[in-house]
């Protein structure tokens, strides 16, 4: 079996994607931690000379960089437990919802980044596209997955964990059990899975480490 | 119904790539032009949340987004294989396309419709992320190999398309742009002379009588022909600040792109050629989106 080394920073949801994958179908591996903001490896600029980002696959001393990219690696290279389902179709629309995910990030992600009249607005763009990924990206299914758990599911899996403790520090509530109810049982089945509970980071190491992020952002808002 | 229908527009080429995947594969289709403009009931169906194209229906399913697509015709129709076998040739293919997609499109189309300072850096971001790509197709005739491939179709407007925006947007990332660029980075002073293609100057003729091609840059009387040796020139005449990386095979990189873009391999393959829309349709369009930015 060749080596496997996940290159990672322990607050980041991306490198998470990676790890859930790995640890649903049963693969060993090596994880790394990497100083992304401060001192980066060289290591790290080895393997993702271009956007030198953690999470990094490396498999066999080949590495794969970009969470989507390495989660269509891990699927091909480890067919057990499938994230993707057969039919050509359903994998499409798997697909269609990891992209939005990632178009999507900035106006998601907006509220924690603003403060005041421009965080309100974020606010309710963020929920804009919350409410579109919820009625039709969800519906009415267990997972985004279908009836157990796929790649899509991986990539919102940030809502299950991060969005809490970012809603706390940035003081205001983007979803609760009234205004998003299938989106927030989802969250509670998600949590449930052992292998996606079991490496979640520190709930009150999150609240230090994001605060102090926060405060970046405004500080860089502002100047 | 097994038929595939193709919502698409033919200058966008998110939706030429999708035209040249279901060719090469031999798939018949019916293509249905949008007018983005006026989006027809049909767009909003099959694409209610982004109401773009190009949109892939078949047996009445929708399926969006470029690249999604693309994986969706390699899955449902296995003839000629767009991806390559192996899993982490396959994972490079995918991180390339993203790149692409992400850095090199949005770079490009900021160097074009940028003004000021802010083209100037512009249009250096986007030669460094050029010259990424131009790292993959090393030693290949094609980003996929002998045959052309899922790279090729994704990164397939840059023959054609770059030709357009360039000229839209006045600026050309390759060719005689990073001739007068190395030019002004070394604070070189020059006179530019410009050519009409269709009736060559005896100056040209005289000055590369093999190619008859530009760019060719005049030092005194002595000609230089070949941007990547004009650039070799450049670096060896004048000393200071220099251009080319030291790195040999970096060099050869560098070289090896010009002659993709240059010898224009993609774009003469006829499958491929058929799908290229006209040259005047597309600088208009290309103009009307300037416009509406």
């Amino acid at each position: 079996m060749s080596q496997v080394t996940v290159l990672g920073a322990w607050p980041s949801p991306y490198v998470y994607r990676v790890i859930w994958a790995l640890k649903l179908k049963g693969v060993d591996y090596e994880y790394v931690e990497e100083d992304v903001l401060h001192n980066k490896s060289d290591r790290l600029l080895k393997y993702n000379p271009v956007h030198k980002k953690v999470p990094v696959l490396v498999h066999a001393g080949k590495p794969i960089a970009e969470s989507a990219v390495i989660l269509e690696y891990i699927e091909e290279t480890w067919p057990q437990n499938p994230l993707l389902p057969k039919d050509p179709h359903q994998r499409a629309l798997a697909r269609f919802w990891i992209k939005f995910g990632e178009d999507k990030s900035a106006a998601l992600f907006g509220f924690f980044m603003t403060e005041g009249e421009q965080q309100e607005k974020a606010t309710k763009e963020g929920q804009e596209q919350l409410r579109i990924l919820e009625e039709q990206g969800l519906g009415e299914k267990m997972f985004f997955g279908g009836d157990e758990i796929g790649m899509a599911d991986l990539e919102f899996g940030w809502l299950a964990w991060w969005l809490d403790v970012m809603s706390e520090i940035a003081g205001v509530k983007v979803i609760d059990a009234e205004s998003f109810p299938r989106l927030h049982a989802w969250i509670q089945r998600f949590k449930d899975i052992s292998a996606i509970k079991e490496p979640l980071p520190d709930r009150s190491a999150m609240l230090t480490y994001f605060k102090g992020r926060r405060a970046t952002f405004l500080a860089l808002a502002k100047s | 119904m097994g038929g595939v229908k193709l919502v698409a527009t033919t200058q966008s080429f998110f939706c030429t790539r999708v035209q040249w995947a279901l060719k090469l594969k031999g798939v018949e289709y019916e293509f249905i032009e949008e007018d983005l403009r006026n989006k027809s009931p049909i767009l909003l169906k099959y694409n209610p949340v982004h109401k773009k194209v190009p949109v892939l229906v078949h047996h009445d399913t929708p399926i969006v987004e470029s690249l999604v697509i693309l994986e969706y015709i390699d899955e449902t129709w296995k003839e000629n294989p767009l991806l390559p076998q192996d899993p982490f040739d396959r994972a490079a293919a995918r991180f390339w396309a993203k790149f692409a997609d992400e850095k090199v499109v949005f770079g490009v189309w900021t160097a074009c419709t940028a003004e000021g300072e802010g083209k100037e850096k512009a249009i250096e971001a986007a030669l460094e992320s050029l010259a990424h790509l131009e790292r993959q197709i090393e030693g290949k005739k094609f980003f996929g190999g002998e045959q052309i491939g899922y790279l090729d179709l994704v990164l397939g407007w840059i023959p054609h398309w770059l030709n357009t925006m360039e000229e839209v947007g006045g600026m050309k990332l390759l060719e005689a742009e990073r001739i007068e660029w190395a030019l002004k980075h070394k604070g070189i002073t020059y006179e530019y002379i410009e050519e009409d293609l269709r009736n060559k100057s005896t100056l040209l003729l005289k000055s590369n009588p093999v190619q008859k091609k530009i760019p060719v840059l005049l030092h005194g009387d002595k000609p230089v022909a070949e941007s990547l040796v004009i650039l070799e020139y450049i670096d060896e005449t004048w000393r200071e600040k220099p251009l080319l990386p030291d790195d040999p095979f970096e060099k050869e990189m560098v070289r090896f792109w010009t002659k993709y873009v240059d010898e224009k391999r993609f774009t003469e393959i006829p499958m491929i050629k058929e799908s290229i829309p006209m040259k005047e349709d597309l600088l208009n369009y290309s103009r009307a989106q300037q416009n509406v930015k």
